[in-house]
């Protein structure tokens, strides 16, 4: 019971360490619009960034459209480059730690163009695709691949030799050896290149919306701006933050907890 | 018995091998060894640091394949490794991802002949924690033992098909004093369970003493036989007596003319 009492006491202590900037923060806002202290053509206040949010998720805000399809367009988007990031990395990661050639060939390659941000591509990939669909697949894909890359291979190099032993030691047939000891060993690092890349796939996206769509969250964002609706690109902004934070923490973590917490020290 | 003959239950018959290095004049790390070891037997090989003794386990194992000469063992040759060579090597080399039970039971479900032989793996399992002292952390991760239980966790596993041989290579080399010599207990205590053939590989003078039927020593790169020292004192044994110091003695200086030059 105690012991318990205290526990809770300790996260709510963490809690409170964590979190009481950010809610200072949102006092002083709130303050302010109560007393119209800031300009709502500088940043909006409560009431108008509530108004804004409720119209557009019913799609009153001007041709702005609803929130929620350009978040399920933004979503797909997401979905589908990442999805290629994530097949395309691994089995790149894979074939490179199998095979010392194919590394020695493809790591110079990688070397250079992890440190090229994705949205660095915009233009060509534009000349390429057009505006619209496959620019923002592509643009994602490029910008999530190379951690994923990275991850998979750096968790396929470092399984440890012995392991290999004792499958053959105990004659593992082939479906056994990848199934129970290549994934699971290289799931680590393959689960926090995945991470990395979620990430930095999920940043690109609105940066590549506001070029290379004409739909999607960032489409969205950088209309505001454009009408000169703050409170829109704001609320673009938190719901941007809420989904990466969702799907990092839920997503990510539980998978993190169901895989690995458990045996990692 | 044919001490050194080809007629033992394990056999190593003029066994010599040769690794591949850059410059192509070849590593001879065992150079014509002639060994025959008795059914349930205990040999510890007895050597310098990289004199190739592990190497000799590899051949055993089937892990490696000997340059020339040939092994068998239980009268069959050795061309792979199989089910009736169970192997603890030296660094804990259990699944950090399953728990003590599922290490145990992998070896029971990891091809179809295994699982006709074991239809009730988690039976067999339970009855190798048993036997090496784990039960109560059949559900526990490796990374959540100590080194000593992780050993125990690795014993079981390799036991868990029941070969007729174990073959281990300094398993408790890693160990604390402390828990090396109650492992080395728990260890005699398992094979006089389960009459195992035991090939033990140890560079240290005082645990081939305390374990040995035979003791095999061997001499520094290319690893030859240099001379098979016999152990009658009964067990548990007082290292310290007088048969096993006067062993010891004799151990010493003859490792000590293999360590001249390192």
């Amino acid at each position: 019971m105690s012991a318990a009492g205290s526990t809770l006491g300790r996260a709510t202590t963490r809690v409170i360490h964590e979190w009481w900037l950010l809610c200072a923060m949102l006092l002083v806002w709130i303050i302010a619009s109560a007393l119209n202290a800031v300009p709502n053509s500088v940043f909006p206040d409560v009431q108008t960034l509530a108004r804004s949010a409720a119209g557009l998720v019913e799609g009153k805000v001007g041709v702005l459209g609803k929130l929620g399809d350009h978040l399920w367009i933004s979503a797909a988007r997401f979905g589908a480059g990442y999805a290629l990031a994530a097949g395309i990395g691994i089995a790149i990661g894979l074939a490179m730690a199998a095979s010392r050639v194919v590394a020695a060939l493809t790591l110079p390659i990688i070397r250079i163009l992890y440190p090229i941000p994705g949205l660095a591509w915009t233009p060509l990939v534009i000349m390429w695709c057009g505006i619209g669909e496959n620019a923002v697949i592509v643009l994602i894909f490029v910008s999530a691949v190379w951690p994923i890359i990275y991850g998979a291979f750096d968790g396929f190099r470092n399984i440890p030799r012995p392991y290999f032993l004792v499958c053959r030691q105990f004659g593992a047939t082939w479906g056994v050896r990848v199934r129970r000891v290549l994934v699971p060993a290289a799931l680590p690092m393959i689960l926090s290149g995945l991470r990395l890349g979620h990430g930095m796939g999920w940043r690109a996206i609105v940066g590549a919306e506001m070029i290379a769509a004409v739909t999607g969250l960032g489409y969205m964002l950088n209309m505001g701006g454009e009408l000169r609706r703050p409170e829109v690109v704001v609320v673009g902004m938190i719901v941007i933050a809420v989904v990466n934070a969702l799907l990092d923490r839920v997503v990510f973590g539980s998978l993190e907890r169901r895989f690995i917490a458990r045996w990692k020290r | 018995m044919d001490e050194r003959g080809s007629t033992g239950f394990i056999a190593i018959h003029n066994v010599s091998k040769v690794f591949a290095t850059a410059d192509d004049g070849g590593l001879k790390a065992i150079d014509d060894v002639r060994l025959s070891i008795a059914e349930g037997e205990f040999v510890c090989l007895l050597g310098p640091s990289g004199c190739g003794k592990s190497t000799l386990l590899n051949l055993v194992a089937g892990f490696e394949e000997p340059t020339t000469g040939t092994l068998s063992c239980a009268g069959r040759p050795v061309v792979a490794p199989g089910p009736d060579r169970g192997v603890v090597f030296q660094e804990h080399t259990l699944f950090e991802w399953m728990t003590v039970r599922d290490n145990v039971i992998f070896g029971l479900t990891c091809n179809g002949p295994m699982r006709s032989r074991f239809p009730d793996a988690g039976q067999r399992a339970q009855a190798c924690i048993d036997l090496v002292g784990l039960r109560g952390f059949e559900n526990t991760y490796p990374n959540f033992l100590s080194g000593g239980m992780k050993q125990r966790a690795a014993i079981a596993r390799s036991l868990a098909p029941d070969p007729a041989i174990l073959l281990m290579d300094e398993p408790f080399g890693a160990l604390d004093a402390q828990t090396r010599y109650i492992m080395q207990n728990e260890l005699l205590k398992i094979w006089q369970a389960t009459r195992k053939t035991i090939l033990f590989v140890t560079h240290s003078i005082e645990e081939a003493v305390f374990l040995a039927d035979r003791i095999v020593v061997m001499t520094r790169r290319p690893a030859r036989i240099k001379e098979i020292v016999k152990l009658t004192t009964p067990r548990p044994r007082d290292i310290n007596d007088a048969a096993c110091s006067a062993i010891k003695s004799r151990l010493y200086a003859s490792m000590a003319s293999e360590s001249v030059m390192s």
